[in-house]
């Protein structure tokens, strides 16, 4: 794979790769340095691209590969998971979908916003993320049981909220 | 009917399964994916004896699944309008250092020829000019034994009684042979033969042709452009140690971080049995 076959396989994905790292990262610069890295195993591993089925698969492991090491080296940053999580229910791309979906995704973000803040941490590494128990334990230093409990209950936890509010609803 | 029921309770007894791993905080990525394609496909078909929890689950877990795809769109809108061309220059710097690393790798290539070629040349230079001149030749001794009236002997030595340079070995056997003839002829006597002989160089374009050389020099002449191009960045080649230099550290900083949560983990274990020791402490006696 030469470069210019290199830049139109791998560049259209960087807008999605840099969302992912962010969401992982949570914050721009090390999302962009994190990218930039990837880019470079990417680049060194291209010959192994052209026989991959899912190249954006297989650079979403390596971003996520990348930023869990990142995040494990640089723990001050899992703080910021700590801010309540954004209303996105405005910031969906796709307008058909964008009613039906606006409501569940508001309902989601309020839901979060009431748990405690390291259950919310984990759970929104792991649903946001896609991150697994062992790479979660990585990136915050938590220990097996502690990432599982943690998990257990902010998911029980949501389960309570929403059952609650379909009830009212 | 009776089918459709059958995978319905298939389907259920799948989900609940996972469903329970999902609340326990054991389940992995990958079958949470899974989770999310069952859940859509049997809340799309649902059984008529459809459990209200297990339909709020499923809904739960739709919606996150919804959320978090929206975290990612939205996400990307923060991408650095500078992001592309910092990855554009990025790629292109790779790949031109790939390329300095192949012309490095043709160059040394080249070199190695050109000093192989050097080497012949000198060789062939000398051997040209050293055919006029007389080439010091080793002393050759053949050593054997004469005996009287077979004075020829001595030329009709066979090959393995000649050596170069040791005339001593060589007479010790014929010593003894001899001595186990005195018997037979007491006036035998071993004799060493001095007999230099001159070695004449074979002539060079004999040797050449009969090496049969492969023909190099269009090789070179193709390889001398790319070495004077050659470039090199010093500041990468400086950079590249710093650069291994860190990740070492990198690898340390990791051990001693494992090392540091262990001794967290630890120390949480220590807090939650000072709680609870603090709890008992504070208790009633017929409370505990």
């Amino acid at each position: 794979m030469n470069e210019a076959q290199f830049k139109s396989c791998i560049m259209p994905l960087h807008r999605y790769l840099f969302a992912y790292a962010l969401s992982i990262l949570s914050d721009e610069s090390d999302a962009a340095d994190c990218i930039q890295e990837t880019m470079t195993k990417l680049w060194e591993n291209r010959s192994r691209l052209e026989q991959l089925d899912n190249v954006e698969a297989y650079a979403t492991v390596t971003v996520r590969n990348i930023a869990v090491s990142t995040l494990s080296r640089r723990r001050r940053r899992f703080d910021r998971f700590s801010d309540p999580p954004p209303d996105l229910a405005d910031s969906n791309p796709d307008p058909v979908e964008a009613f039906e979906n606006k409501e569940d995704i508001r309902t989601v973000s309020k839901m979060l916003s009431q748990l405690p803040e390291n259950q919310r941490k984990v759970v929104i590494m792991s649903a946001v993320s896609g991150l697994s128990n062992s790479e979660i334990k990585k990136a915050t230093g938590l220990s097996d049981d502690n990432v599982r409990v943690l998990l257990s209950r902010g998911r029980k936890k949501l389960r309570q909220l929403f059952s609650n509010f379909t009830k009212d609803g | 009917m009776t089918d459709i029921n059958n995978i319905h309770i298939a389907q259920e007894h799948t989900l609940r399964s996972l469903l329970d791993d999902y609340f326990e905080g054991l389940i992995s990525p990958a079958d949470i994916k899974q989770l999310v394609i069952f859940a859509e496909k049997y809340l799309s078909e649902p059984p008529h004896d459809l459990d209200r929890q297990l339909e709020s689950d499923l809904k739960s877990i739709l919606a996150i699944e919804k959320y978090s795809k929206a975290s990612i769109s939205r996400l990307e809108s923060y991408t650095p309008a500078d992001l592309e061309n910092r990855l554009d220059a990025h790629i292109s710097r790779l790949a031109s250092r790939s390329v300095i690393r192949w012309r490095w790798l043709k160059a040394g290539s080249a070199a190695a020829c050109a000093a192989l070629l050097l080497t012949v040349g000198i060789r062939q230079f000398h051997t040209t000019h050293g055919t006029t001149e007389q080439a010091e030749i080793p002393t050759i001794y053949i050593a054997g034994t004469s005996e009287k009236g077979t004075s020829e002997i001595g030329s009709q030595l066979p090959i393995s009684a000649i050596t170069a340079t040791e005339p001593v070995q060589a007479p010790q056997r014929n010593r003894a042979t001899s001595t186990a003839s005195s018997n037979r002829a007491t006036d035998s006597q071993p004799e060493y033969v001095y007999i230099p002989e001159q070695v004449t160089n074979p002539s060079l374009a004999a040797i050449t042709a009969s090496l049969n050389l492969p023909d190099i020099l269009p090789s070179i002449q193709e390889i001398v452009p790319m070495i004077a191009e050659a470039t090199v960045n010093p500041s990468q080649l400086v950079v590249q140690p710093f650069t291994t230099l860190s990740q070492a550290f990198d690898n340390v900083f990791e051990s001693i971080a494992t090392v540091n949560s262990a001794i967290m983990g630890a120390n949480e274990t220590f807090e939650v049995v000072s709680d609870e020791l603090a709890r008992i402490s504070s208790a009633p006696l017929h409370a505990i």
